[in-house]
């Protein structure tokens, strides 16, 4: 499946991610998962492609100069490697992100990243209407825990499975191991 | 001046959604609700649009040509009424929709139809990361059940819950039929 034509796709793994203000989380080896996936990626010189939420809300821990903005120790990028920044829950819209995978003839991307429930499902949905072929890493994505609209509390293990289940009308759903071979 | 350039945008309510090969939907009154918002929108008179789904997929009851891709008879649209195909989830992907919306100036999309974790979702998604203001209408939208990929049952309710909860916390807001037409008149 692997090849230079297929960039690992790393969304929102910064620091603000730990912030108390999301609630609780699941998967808390996620960032070790992305970690081995980063690492098998760079050793098979395969294109790495960082996206950093740049939240244009001033209070957000992900706004630009807030001290949780930086990515994760994890996954921080190398100088040759692709960082593209976005404003929305949505990595395409008004980044240079499919000009960049265009360029580099890129069709397939393995994404892993924050939160599932918004920026990894926004961005999945897209790259699949455009036609990209993506793969999404079960162990390499975390979801946050949620009330609905009804009051009803979703731990963040029921709210990651749920969102799988409708991406994976998108995307193959795999386990890094599944991946790292 | 244009006091209000709200736009009504009804997704997928095709014949095909009553196709028995769905499971049990929530809302049974959705298109009700749509029919009032839509008499509301045309009383205004407010711009409408339709987006159909144009399934690629053969087999699939929204495929073109198959006896459920029409409309469904409450929700027709009528001369004058932009009607955009789409063949993907997200009504913006290849369809016009974008440039449609800039010409008559929309600011605002109100947001019904179906389902609301695919096809209400990623354009209500889409359209706040465009700029839009979004309304979703919780009663004139329905989802349907499904057995998650651990094996765990939600019922048609909880998801459409759910997908509301995760729209209100950073693409939409959500209002009922009523909530919406009582602040309108």
């Amino acid at each position: 499946m692997t090849s230079q034509e297929t960039a690992l796709l790393i969304i929102d793994v910064q620091k603000a991610m730990d912030h108390p203000k999301w609630g609780n989380r699941n998967n808390p080896d996620a960032e070790k998962v992305m970690e081995k996936l980063l690492a098998f990626w760079r050793a098979n010189t395969w294109p790495v492609v960082h996206i950093q939420d740049n939240s244009p809300d001033p209070k957000s821990p992900y706004h630009q100069g807030q001290p949780l903005h930086d990515f994760k120790p994890e996954v921080m990028p190398l100088e040759n490697e692709l960082v593209v920044g976005k404003t929305t829950g949505n990595a395409f819209v008004e980044t240079e992100l499919l000009d960049a995978l265009n360029e580099r003839q890129i069709c397939q991307l393995v994404v892993c990243g924050v939160h599932i429930q918004h920026c990894v499902d926004c961005t999945v949905r897209m790259a699949a209407s455009f036609g990209f072929k993506v793969t999404l890493v079960s162990d390499g994505t975390v979801a946050t825990e949620v009330t609905d609209t009804s009051g009803k509390l979703w731990v963040a293990d029921d709210v990651h499975a749920l969102a799988l289940t409708h991406l994976s009308s998108y995307a193959s759903i795999k386990n890094s191991a599944e991946i790292i071979v | 001046m244009t006091t209000c350039k709200s736009v009504l945008l009804i997704v997928d309510v095709q014949k095909a959604i009553d196709h028995p090969k769905w499971v049990r939907r929530n809302n049974p009154d959705a298109e009700d609700n749509i029919v009032s918002l839509i008499e509301f929108w045309r009383r205004e008179p407010f711009p409408i649009v339709h987006i159909r789904h144009d399934s690629k997929e053969v087999g699939s009851p929204y495929m073109p040509g198959q006896s459920l891709h029409d409309f469904k008879e409450q929700v027709k649209p009528i001369v004058g009424e932009k009607i955009i195909g789409k063949s993907t989830n997200n009504a913006f992907i290849d369809t016009g929709l974008q440039e449609y919306l800039s010409e008559i100036e929309a600011n605002h999309l109100v947001i019904c139809g179906v389902l609301t974790q695919h096809s209400v979702d990623c354009t209500a998604r889409m359209a706040a990361s465009l700029g839009y203001r979004v309304t979703v209408v919780s009663d004139a939208t329905a989802a349907t059940g499904l057995t998650d990929i651990v094996g765990k049952k939600h019922s048609a309710e909880d998801v459409h819950n759910i997908t509301l909860a995760h729209l209100a916390a950073d693409y939409a807001e959500i209002k009922t039929s009523n909530e919406l037409l009582v602040q309108r008149t």
